[in-house]
């Protein structure tokens, strides 16, 4: 694959492709920055601290059965935590279309928001909830 | 734990856990029926088992009772109640149609 557009992401949540409903789409690896700088050292020296992540999507809510706010209210409300993933394109992992995946919660969840005349926009932010952080899947 | 068959019936896709493979309205994926990820797929109305799909489908016709009490070799069935009391109309005048289905005769 070469440099692409982004016009066709494949976002799962718990096993349910939502894709169709997505207007947008991030992942955000963090790392935290611990200095280590000491006596006698010149310059400022950091090593990597503990990782984070959070998948933000932003998405066209929809009320009917079987769909966005069916499916995400319920996630909204357990504390088992379930697999996202999200891939450059909408297709099989391969190692030009990786999988990120995460195991995460919804601590947050707003159903309703936007104002007059605007299109029902939901953000899903995803919080990493598991100790194997963010993977990069090609298979 | 019994693996069923289930149609999906929502308008997201939902992923077969075995293929990887994403199943979209209509396509039939088998899952395990007791696992908690497939309830919770039935539940926000994204799966619904095959059987009941057809049955539900199978219930949404009506055949004429009056053709069936009539002993009609091939009673004629009807999508809905319009239907049925224009067939009433036609085959049956001066019968009041029946109201179980929606109707108000």
């Amino acid at each position: 694959m070469s440099k692409l557009v982004l016009t066709n992401a494949q976002v799962l949540v718990n096993a349910v492709d939502i894709s169709n409903h997505v207007q947008s789409v991030t992942i955000e690896s963090t790392r935290d920055e611990v200095d280590v700088t000491s006596m006698g050292d010149n310059n400022k020296e950091i090593v990597l601290g503990l990782g984070d992540v959070t998948f933000t999507v932003t998405v066209f809510n929809d009320y009917a059965v079987g769909s966005i706010d069916a499916t995400m209210f319920p996630l909204h409300t357990t504390n088992t935590p379930f697999a996202v993933e999200v891939r450059p394109v909408n297709g099989a992992r391969s190692t030009s279309n990786p999988g990120y995946t995460i195991t995460a919660l919804l601590p947050q969840y707003h159903p309703i928001a936007g104002s007059v005349g605007d299109a029902v926009t939901t953000d899903l932010v995803f919080r990493n909830a598991a100790q194997t952080g963010l993977q990069r899947q090609t298979a | 734990m019994a693996r069923r068959r289930f149609i999906v019936t929502g308008n997201l896709g939902v992923q077969d856990p075995e293929t990887g493979e994403v199943a979209r309205a209509g396509d039939v994926v088998t899952l395990e029926e007791k696992d908690e990820h497939t309830q919770g797929l039935v539940d926000a109305g994204l799966l619904e088992l095959e059987s009941e799909h057809d049955a539900d489908a199978a219930a949404a016709t009506m055949a004429c009772p009056l053709c069936d009490e009539q002993g009609v070799k091939k009673v004629p069935e009807f999508g809905d109640w319009t239907d049925l009391a224009a067939h009433y109309g036609k085959a049956h005048p001066g019968f009041v149609v029946p109201s179980w289905k929606g109707g108000n005769a």
